[in-house]
Protein backbone atom coordinates (compact mmCIF):
# COMPACT_ATOMS: atom_id res chain seq x y z
CA UNK A 1 0.00 0.00 0.00
CA UNK A 2 2.97 2.26 0.63
CA UNK A 3 3.86 2.23 -2.74
CA UNK A 4 1.80 4.44 -4.49
CA UNK A 5 1.70 8.53 -4.13
CA UNK A 6 2.64 8.95 -0.76
CA UNK A 7 0.37 12.02 -0.50
CA UNK A 8 -2.75 10.19 -0.68
CA UNK A 9 -3.20 7.43 1.86
CA UNK A 10 -6.65 4.81 1.61
CA UNK A 11 -9.00 5.86 3.70
CA UNK A 12 -10.16 3.59 6.66
CA UNK A 13 -13.20 1.41 6.04
CA UNK A 14 -12.16 1.00 2.17
CA UNK A 15 -11.85 -2.52 0.87
CA UNK A 16 -7.99 -2.31 0.50
CA UNK A 17 -8.05 -2.12 4.83
CA UNK A 18 -8.33 -5.49 4.71
CA UNK A 19 -5.30 -8.19 4.90
CA UNK A 20 -3.82 -9.06 1.73
CA UNK A 21 -4.37 -12.64 2.40
CA UNK A 22 -7.92 -11.85 1.95
CA UNK A 23 -7.87 -9.94 -0.78
CA UNK A 24 -6.14 -12.35 -2.63
CA UNK A 25 -8.87 -15.16 -1.61
CA UNK A 26 -11.52 -12.13 -3.12
CA UNK A 27 -9.77 -11.55 -6.34
CA UNK A 28 -8.26 -15.05 -7.14
CA UNK A 29 -12.21 -16.29 -7.00
CA UNK A 30 -12.98 -13.61 -9.68
CA UNK A 31 -12.51 -13.95 -13.50
CA UNK A 32 -9.92 -12.70 -15.61
CA UNK A 33 -12.06 -9.79 -16.94
CA UNK A 34 -12.26 -8.49 -13.87
CA UNK A 35 -9.09 -8.70 -12.49
CA UNK A 36 -7.88 -6.72 -15.24
CA UNK A 37 -10.56 -3.65 -14.03
CA UNK A 38 -9.73 -4.14 -10.44
CA UNK A 39 -5.63 -3.79 -11.11
CA UNK A 40 -6.71 -0.17 -12.24
CA UNK A 41 -7.72 0.87 -9.19
CA UNK A 42 -5.19 1.64 -6.97
CA UNK A 43 -1.43 0.66 -6.09
CA UNK A 44 -2.90 -1.81 -3.19
CA UNK A 45 -4.64 -3.83 -5.62
CA UNK A 46 -2.28 -3.44 -8.39
CA UNK A 47 0.17 -5.71 -6.68
CA UNK A 48 -2.49 -7.88 -5.16
CA UNK A 49 -4.25 -8.80 -8.06
CA UNK A 50 -1.09 -9.78 -9.95
CA UNK A 51 -0.04 -12.43 -6.93
CA UNK A 52 -4.02 -13.75 -7.57
CA UNK A 53 -3.43 -14.94 -11.60
CA UNK A 54 -1.99 -18.02 -10.80
CA UNK A 55 -5.37 -18.92 -8.97
CA UNK A 56 -7.63 -17.24 -11.70
CA UNK A 57 -5.88 -19.17 -14.26
CA UNK A 58 -6.37 -22.35 -12.49
CA UNK A 59 -10.37 -21.95 -12.02
CA UNK A 60 -10.51 -21.18 -15.59
CA UNK A 61 -8.83 -23.80 -16.01
CA UNK A 62 -11.13 -24.98 -19.01
CA UNK A 63 -9.80 -21.87 -20.77
CA UNK A 64 -6.33 -21.56 -21.00
CA UNK A 65 -5.38 -22.90 -24.74
CA UNK A 66 -3.81 -19.65 -25.07
CA UNK A 67 -1.25 -20.19 -22.18
CA UNK A 68 2.09 -21.70 -23.85
CA UNK A 69 2.82 -24.08 -20.78
CA UNK A 70 0.78 -25.59 -17.91
CA UNK A 71 -0.77 -22.88 -15.18
CA UNK A 72 1.70 -24.35 -12.51
CA UNK A 73 4.94 -23.48 -15.08
CA UNK A 74 4.09 -20.10 -15.54
CA UNK A 75 5.86 -16.85 -13.37
CA UNK A 76 2.35 -14.36 -11.76
CA UNK A 77 4.33 -12.01 -14.17
CA UNK A 78 4.30 -14.07 -17.49
CA UNK A 79 0.63 -14.56 -16.27
CA UNK A 80 -0.07 -11.25 -15.75
CA UNK A 81 1.78 -10.28 -19.22
CA UNK A 82 -0.63 -13.46 -20.94
CA UNK A 83 -3.79 -11.96 -19.66
CA UNK A 84 -3.19 -8.65 -20.83
CA UNK A 85 -2.09 -9.82 -24.22
CA UNK A 86 -5.15 -12.00 -24.58
CA UNK A 87 -7.45 -8.51 -23.59
CA UNK A 88 -5.91 -6.75 -26.25
CA UNK A 89 -6.06 -9.40 -28.93
CA UNK A 90 -9.63 -10.09 -27.82
CA UNK A 91 -10.49 -6.26 -28.71
CA UNK A 92 -8.57 -6.34 -31.80
CA UNK A 93 -10.85 -9.08 -32.76
CA UNK A 94 -13.84 -7.08 -31.75
CA UNK A 95 -12.30 -4.40 -34.41
CA UNK A 96 -11.70 -6.63 -36.73
CA UNK A 97 -15.88 -7.40 -36.33
CA UNK A 98 -16.91 -3.97 -37.15
CA UNK A 99 -15.03 -4.19 -40.34
CA UNK A 100 -11.92 -1.83 -39.39
CA UNK A 101 -8.99 -4.54 -38.65
CA UNK A 102 -6.02 -4.49 -40.52
CA UNK A 103 -5.71 -7.26 -43.76
CA UNK A 104 -2.29 -8.39 -43.83
CA UNK A 105 -0.87 -9.16 -47.59
CA UNK A 106 2.19 -11.85 -47.49
CA UNK A 107 4.43 -12.46 -50.56
CA UNK A 108 2.70 -16.12 -50.61
CA UNK A 109 2.88 -17.75 -53.88
CA UNK A 110 -0.31 -20.59 -53.44
CA UNK A 111 -1.20 -20.45 -50.09
CA UNK A 112 0.45 -24.21 -47.68
CA UNK A 113 -0.42 -25.00 -44.75
CA UNK A 114 -0.67 -23.35 -41.83
CA UNK A 115 -0.55 -23.42 -37.82
CA UNK A 116 -1.10 -21.14 -34.77
CA UNK A 117 1.57 -21.73 -32.01
CA UNK A 118 0.37 -22.69 -28.46
CA UNK A 119 -0.57 -19.63 -26.70
CA UNK A 120 -1.91 -18.26 -29.58
CA UNK A 121 0.61 -15.36 -30.50
CA UNK A 122 2.52 -16.47 -33.54
CA UNK A 123 0.55 -17.86 -36.85
CA UNK A 124 2.82 -19.99 -39.02
CA UNK A 125 1.84 -20.21 -42.97
CA UNK A 126 4.10 -22.40 -45.81
CA UNK A 127 3.70 -21.07 -49.21
CA UNK A 128 4.03 -23.71 -52.16
CA UNK A 129 7.97 -23.12 -52.81
CA UNK A 130 8.82 -24.88 -49.49
CA UNK A 131 9.24 -21.19 -47.04
CA UNK A 132 7.83 -21.23 -44.05
CA UNK A 133 6.66 -17.81 -42.31
CA UNK A 134 5.67 -16.73 -39.21
CA UNK A 135 3.43 -13.74 -38.38
CA UNK A 136 3.27 -12.27 -34.82
CA UNK A 137 -0.48 -11.24 -33.95
CA UNK A 138 0.44 -9.43 -31.06
CA UNK A 139 2.28 -6.85 -33.39
CA UNK A 140 0.80 -3.48 -33.68
CA UNK A 141 1.61 -4.08 -37.64
CA UNK A 142 1.47 -7.98 -38.70
CA UNK A 143 4.05 -8.22 -41.05
CA UNK A 144 5.21 -11.91 -42.16
CA UNK A 145 9.21 -13.21 -41.75
CA UNK A 146 10.83 -15.92 -42.63
CA UNK A 147 11.00 -19.02 -40.69
CA UNK A 148 12.56 -21.26 -43.11
CA UNK A 149 13.56 -19.91 -46.59
CA UNK A 150 11.91 -21.41 -49.62
CA UNK A 151 13.40 -23.81 -51.83
CA UNK A 152 13.68 -24.01 -55.31
CA UNK A 153 10.86 -26.51 -55.80
CA UNK A 154 7.38 -26.29 -56.07
CA UNK A 155 5.83 -28.43 -53.49
CA UNK A 156 3.00 -28.99 -51.27
CA UNK A 157 3.78 -28.87 -47.24
CA UNK A 158 2.82 -30.09 -44.05
CA UNK A 159 3.51 -29.08 -40.61
CA UNK A 160 3.23 -30.58 -37.17
CA UNK A 161 4.03 -28.94 -33.81
CA UNK A 162 5.63 -30.65 -30.43
CA UNK A 163 5.75 -28.01 -27.71
CA UNK A 164 8.89 -28.35 -25.26
CA UNK A 165 6.85 -26.97 -21.59
CA UNK A 166 10.17 -27.35 -19.86
CA UNK A 167 11.69 -24.23 -21.67
CA UNK A 168 10.32 -20.37 -19.70
CA UNK A 169 9.92 -19.15 -23.39
CA UNK A 170 8.15 -20.35 -26.08
CA UNK A 171 10.12 -23.00 -27.30
CA UNK A 172 9.02 -26.13 -30.09
CA UNK A 173 9.99 -28.84 -32.12
CA UNK A 174 8.43 -28.16 -35.98
CA UNK A 175 8.32 -31.12 -38.32
CA UNK A 176 8.09 -30.19 -41.62
CA UNK A 177 7.43 -32.18 -45.22
CA UNK A 178 7.55 -30.75 -48.89
CA UNK A 179 6.25 -32.59 -51.76
CA UNK A 180 7.90 -31.74 -55.09
CA UNK A 181 4.19 -31.28 -57.63
CA UNK A 182 5.96 -31.26 -60.44
CA UNK A 183 9.09 -33.88 -60.91
CA UNK A 184 7.11 -37.17 -61.38
CA UNK A 185 8.16 -40.19 -58.65
CA UNK A 186 9.81 -36.89 -56.36
CA UNK A 187 10.78 -38.10 -53.06
CA UNK A 188 9.09 -36.19 -50.33
CA UNK A 189 11.93 -34.08 -48.26
CA UNK A 190 10.99 -34.69 -44.18
CA UNK A 191 13.21 -32.08 -41.62
CA UNK A 192 12.68 -31.73 -38.11
CA UNK A 193 13.77 -27.73 -36.40
CA UNK A 194 14.19 -26.65 -33.47
CA UNK A 195 11.91 -23.00 -32.97
CA UNK A 196 12.81 -20.53 -30.17
CA UNK A 197 11.35 -17.68 -29.53
CA UNK A 198 14.92 -14.61 -29.16
CA UNK A 199 15.33 -10.92 -29.56
CA UNK A 200 16.38 -9.83 -32.71
CA UNK A 201 18.13 -6.86 -33.85
CA UNK A 202 15.74 -4.50 -33.46
CA UNK A 203 14.77 -5.55 -30.00
CA UNK A 204 11.54 -6.58 -30.88
CA UNK A 205 10.62 -10.85 -29.81
CA UNK A 206 11.06 -12.87 -33.28
CA UNK A 207 10.88 -16.95 -34.12
CA UNK A 208 14.47 -18.34 -35.37
CA UNK A 209 14.37 -22.15 -36.40
CA UNK A 210 17.47 -24.58 -36.89
CA UNK A 211 17.48 -28.03 -38.43
CA UNK A 212 17.84 -31.06 -36.13
CA UNK A 213 17.19 -33.62 -38.67
CA UNK A 214 16.38 -33.93 -42.25
CA UNK A 215 15.56 -37.09 -44.07
CA UNK A 216 13.86 -38.86 -47.38
CA UNK A 217 11.47 -41.16 -45.79
CA UNK A 218 11.52 -44.65 -47.11
CA UNK A 219 9.69 -46.31 -49.08
CA UNK A 220 9.16 -43.35 -50.99
CA UNK A 221 5.63 -42.02 -51.31
CA UNK A 222 3.30 -39.04 -50.85
CA UNK A 223 3.24 -37.30 -47.41
CA UNK A 224 -0.07 -36.80 -46.38
CA UNK A 225 -0.31 -36.88 -42.95
CA UNK A 226 2.33 -35.75 -40.28
CA UNK A 227 2.62 -35.84 -36.61
CA UNK A 228 5.65 -35.15 -34.40
CA UNK A 229 5.57 -35.53 -30.68
CA UNK A 230 8.80 -35.90 -28.55
CA UNK A 231 11.45 -38.55 -29.99
CA UNK A 232 8.54 -39.74 -32.33
CA UNK A 233 7.39 -38.70 -35.80
CA UNK A 234 4.45 -40.48 -37.45
CA UNK A 235 3.60 -39.92 -41.55
CA UNK A 236 1.38 -41.36 -43.45
CA UNK A 237 1.81 -41.49 -47.22
CA UNK A 238 0.70 -43.02 -50.66
CA UNK A 239 2.05 -43.93 -53.62
CA UNK A 240 0.07 -45.74 -56.56
CA UNK A 241 -2.13 -48.29 -54.67
CA UNK A 242 -0.06 -48.41 -51.82
CA UNK A 243 -0.44 -46.63 -48.24
CA UNK A 244 1.50 -47.08 -45.22
CA UNK A 245 1.46 -45.15 -42.09
CA UNK A 246 5.31 -45.04 -40.30
CA UNK A 247 6.61 -44.20 -36.96
CA UNK A 248 9.97 -43.33 -36.58
CA UNK A 249 12.12 -42.23 -34.29
CA UNK A 250 13.76 -38.94 -35.40
CA UNK A 251 16.97 -38.87 -33.51
CA UNK A 252 18.38 -41.58 -34.57
CA UNK A 253 18.41 -40.78 -38.18
CA UNK A 254 21.31 -40.90 -40.03
CA UNK A 255 21.42 -41.70 -43.39
CA UNK A 256 18.83 -44.16 -44.88
CA UNK A 257 18.37 -46.47 -41.56
CA UNK A 258 16.61 -45.92 -38.93
CA UNK A 259 14.29 -47.68 -36.69
CA UNK A 260 11.20 -46.90 -37.38
CA UNK A 261 7.65 -49.26 -37.46
CA UNK A 262 5.34 -49.29 -40.08
CA UNK A 263 1.43 -50.46 -40.40
CA UNK A 264 -0.11 -50.53 -43.47
CA UNK A 265 -3.93 -49.93 -42.85
CA UNK A 266 -5.55 -52.87 -44.68
CA UNK A 267 -9.98 -52.67 -43.81
CA UNK A 268 -11.27 -49.77 -44.86
CA UNK A 269 -8.56 -48.96 -47.49
CA UNK A 270 -9.88 -48.50 -51.57
CA UNK A 271 -6.94 -48.24 -53.71
CA UNK A 272 -6.31 -45.40 -56.28
CA UNK A 273 -7.33 -46.76 -59.95
CA UNK A 274 -4.67 -45.45 -61.51
CA UNK B 1 -22.93 -37.54 33.73
CA UNK B 2 -19.33 -36.68 32.69
CA UNK B 3 -20.28 -33.78 30.97
CA UNK B 4 -23.63 -32.23 30.23
CA UNK B 5 -25.28 -32.26 26.94
CA UNK B 6 -25.13 -28.95 26.41
CA UNK B 7 -22.12 -27.26 27.66
CA UNK B 8 -22.35 -23.44 28.18
CA UNK B 9 -19.51 -21.01 27.41
CA UNK B 10 -18.96 -17.64 28.14
CA UNK B 11 -17.20 -15.29 26.07
CA UNK B 12 -16.13 -11.66 26.33
CA UNK B 13 -15.53 -9.10 23.19
CA UNK B 14 -13.48 -5.87 22.95
CA UNK B 15 -16.39 -3.64 23.79
CA UNK B 16 -16.91 -5.74 27.39
CA UNK B 17 -20.13 -7.91 25.76
CA UNK B 18 -20.29 -11.09 26.74
CA UNK B 19 -22.31 -13.64 25.48
CA UNK B 20 -22.88 -17.15 26.88
CA UNK B 21 -23.25 -19.79 24.11
CA UNK B 22 -23.97 -23.39 23.69
CA UNK B 23 -20.38 -25.25 23.24
CA UNK B 24 -21.27 -26.99 19.75
CA UNK B 25 -22.34 -23.06 18.21
CA UNK B 26 -19.03 -21.97 18.97
CA UNK B 27 -17.43 -24.77 18.11
CA UNK B 28 -17.68 -23.46 14.16
CA UNK B 29 -15.06 -21.15 15.09
CA UNK B 30 -11.76 -23.32 14.65
CA UNK B 31 -9.92 -21.07 17.18
CA UNK B 32 -12.29 -21.11 20.04
CA UNK B 33 -12.60 -25.16 19.35
CA UNK B 34 -8.75 -25.35 19.86
CA UNK B 35 -9.12 -23.47 22.66
CA UNK B 36 -11.29 -25.22 24.09
CA UNK B 37 -10.00 -28.32 23.78
CA UNK B 38 -6.61 -26.99 25.57
CA UNK B 39 -8.51 -26.62 28.83
CA UNK B 40 -9.68 -29.42 30.49
CA UNK B 41 -10.94 -28.40 33.76
CA UNK B 42 -14.30 -26.13 33.55
CA UNK B 43 -13.63 -22.57 33.35
CA UNK B 44 -16.07 -20.13 34.72
CA UNK B 45 -13.83 -16.90 33.14
CA UNK B 46 -15.25 -15.77 29.78
CA UNK B 47 -12.75 -16.43 27.05
CA UNK B 48 -11.38 -13.03 25.86
CA UNK B 49 -11.86 -12.18 22.24
CA UNK B 50 -9.73 -9.06 21.59
CA UNK B 51 -10.06 -8.80 17.83
CA UNK B 52 -14.27 -8.68 17.64
CA UNK B 53 -16.92 -6.64 18.98
CA UNK B 54 -20.37 -7.37 20.45
CA UNK B 55 -22.71 -6.66 17.33
CA UNK B 56 -19.88 -8.31 15.12
CA UNK B 57 -20.36 -11.11 16.92
CA UNK B 58 -23.88 -11.24 17.82
CA UNK B 59 -23.87 -11.68 13.79
CA UNK B 60 -21.61 -14.12 13.64
CA UNK B 61 -23.39 -15.96 16.45
CA UNK B 62 -26.66 -16.23 14.56
CA UNK B 63 -24.06 -17.44 11.58
CA UNK B 64 -22.90 -20.37 13.91
CA UNK B 65 -26.34 -20.90 15.86
CA UNK B 66 -27.91 -21.27 11.94
CA UNK B 67 -25.07 -24.01 10.69
CA UNK B 68 -25.11 -26.15 13.96
CA UNK B 69 -24.48 -29.72 13.26
CA UNK B 70 -22.76 -29.34 10.06
CA UNK B 71 -19.60 -30.71 9.52
CA UNK B 72 -16.79 -28.46 9.36
CA UNK B 73 -14.40 -28.33 6.75
CA UNK B 74 -11.08 -30.79 7.76
CA UNK B 75 -8.04 -30.73 6.75
CA UNK B 76 -8.09 -33.49 4.15
CA UNK B 77 -10.54 -32.34 2.15
CA UNK B 78 -9.27 -29.03 2.10
CA UNK B 79 -7.46 -28.79 -0.73
CA UNK B 80 -10.25 -30.27 -3.21
CA UNK B 81 -12.75 -27.79 -1.43
CA UNK B 82 -10.43 -24.87 -2.14
CA UNK B 83 -10.94 -25.83 -6.03
CA UNK B 84 -15.05 -26.27 -5.78
CA UNK B 85 -15.24 -23.06 -3.51
CA UNK B 86 -13.53 -21.44 -6.49
CA UNK B 87 -15.02 -22.41 -8.96
CA UNK B 88 -18.41 -21.54 -7.51
CA UNK B 89 -19.82 -18.11 -6.54
CA UNK B 90 -23.03 -18.85 -5.27
CA UNK B 91 -24.37 -18.45 -2.10
CA UNK B 92 -27.33 -20.11 -0.55
CA UNK B 93 -30.09 -18.42 0.12
CA UNK B 94 -30.09 -17.98 4.39
CA UNK B 95 -26.57 -17.04 3.51
CA UNK B 96 -27.13 -14.37 1.23
CA UNK B 97 -29.92 -12.55 3.50
CA UNK B 98 -27.37 -12.81 6.57
CA UNK B 99 -24.63 -11.09 4.48
CA UNK B 100 -27.00 -8.00 3.42
CA UNK B 101 -25.38 -5.98 5.66
CA UNK B 102 -23.81 -2.26 5.46
CA UNK B 103 -20.09 -2.48 4.07
CA UNK B 104 -18.12 -2.23 7.04
CA UNK B 105 -20.00 -4.49 8.66
CA UNK B 106 -19.05 -6.83 5.92
CA UNK B 107 -15.83 -6.36 6.44
CA UNK B 108 -15.95 -6.67 9.95
CA UNK B 109 -18.14 -10.16 9.62
CA UNK B 110 -15.30 -11.03 7.34
CA UNK B 111 -11.85 -10.02 9.22
CA UNK B 112 -13.94 -11.78 12.36
CA UNK B 113 -14.73 -14.75 10.48
CA UNK B 114 -10.81 -15.04 9.65
CA UNK B 115 -9.38 -14.76 13.43
CA UNK B 116 -11.92 -16.74 14.75
CA UNK B 117 -11.32 -19.27 11.59
CA UNK B 118 -14.40 -20.13 10.74
CA UNK B 119 -13.87 -21.30 6.60
CA UNK B 120 -17.41 -21.10 5.67
CA UNK B 121 -18.53 -17.48 6.60
CA UNK B 122 -14.96 -16.17 5.49
CA UNK B 123 -16.08 -17.85 2.21
CA UNK B 124 -19.61 -16.15 2.26
CA UNK B 125 -17.75 -12.99 2.99
CA UNK B 126 -15.10 -12.97 0.16
CA UNK B 127 -18.11 -14.19 -2.20
CA UNK B 128 -19.83 -11.36 -1.84
CA UNK B 129 -17.41 -9.02 -2.03
CA UNK B 130 -16.21 -10.68 -5.19
CA UNK B 131 -19.41 -10.68 -6.37
CA UNK B 132 -19.91 -7.01 -5.95
CA UNK B 133 -16.96 -6.41 -8.10
CA UNK B 134 -18.15 -8.35 -10.73
CA UNK B 135 -18.77 -6.64 -13.82
CA UNK B 136 -17.46 -3.46 -12.73
CA UNK B 137 -15.29 -0.48 -14.20
CA UNK B 138 -12.18 0.26 -12.10
CA UNK B 139 -13.85 3.76 -11.73
CA UNK B 140 -17.19 1.60 -9.97
CA UNK B 141 -14.99 -0.10 -8.13
CA UNK B 142 -13.39 2.75 -6.42
CA UNK B 143 -16.51 4.49 -5.41
CA UNK B 144 -18.25 1.00 -4.36
CA UNK B 145 -15.51 0.44 -1.86
CA UNK B 146 -14.32 3.92 -1.35
CA UNK B 147 -10.61 2.81 -2.33
CA UNK B 148 -8.82 6.01 -3.13
CA UNK B 149 -6.72 6.41 -6.42
CA UNK B 150 -3.09 6.71 -5.41
CA UNK B 151 -1.13 5.86 -8.75
CA UNK B 152 1.81 8.79 -9.54
CA UNK B 153 1.49 10.46 -12.60
CA UNK B 154 4.24 8.41 -14.26
CA UNK B 155 1.93 4.82 -13.28
CA UNK B 156 -1.54 6.82 -14.23
CA UNK B 157 -0.02 7.62 -17.73
CA UNK B 158 1.23 4.05 -18.35
CA UNK B 159 -2.09 2.81 -16.78
CA UNK B 160 -3.85 4.83 -19.67
CA UNK B 161 -1.59 3.43 -22.16
CA UNK B 162 -2.56 0.03 -21.17
CA UNK B 163 -6.24 1.09 -21.52
CA UNK B 164 -6.37 2.68 -24.77
CA UNK B 165 -7.05 -0.09 -26.75
CA UNK B 166 -10.22 -0.80 -24.58
CA UNK B 167 -10.96 3.02 -24.63
CA UNK B 168 -11.12 3.03 -28.43
CA UNK B 169 -13.57 0.05 -28.65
Amino acid sequence: MSAGHPLIPQEENSLVSLPDELLLEILGSLSWRDVMRVRLTCTCLRKISKMAWPSVARHESRDIWWLEKPVSAHTEDELEYLYSRRQSAEIGYAMMANGTGPIVSTPMLGAGCCCVTPGGRWLLMSNNMGSLLYLDLDAPEITPNVLIPEQPIQCVSLISLDLDTSCPSLRFNLAFSLQDIVTPYAQTHISVWQVNTVIDDTGSVALRASCLTAFLPEPQGYVQSLSLLGDSLAYSHTRCEHALTAVVEWKLIEGPNYPKRIFYPSAGYSSPSW
Amino acid sequence: MAAPATQQIKIRCNDEKEFTVDRDVLERSVLIKNMLEDVTEQQDAPIPLPNVSGPVMAKVLEYCTHHRGEPLPSADTEQSQDETRKRTTDISEWDQKFITVDQEMLFEIILAANYLDIKSLLDVGCKTVANMIKGKTPEEIRKLFNIVNDFTPEEEAQIKKENEWAEDR
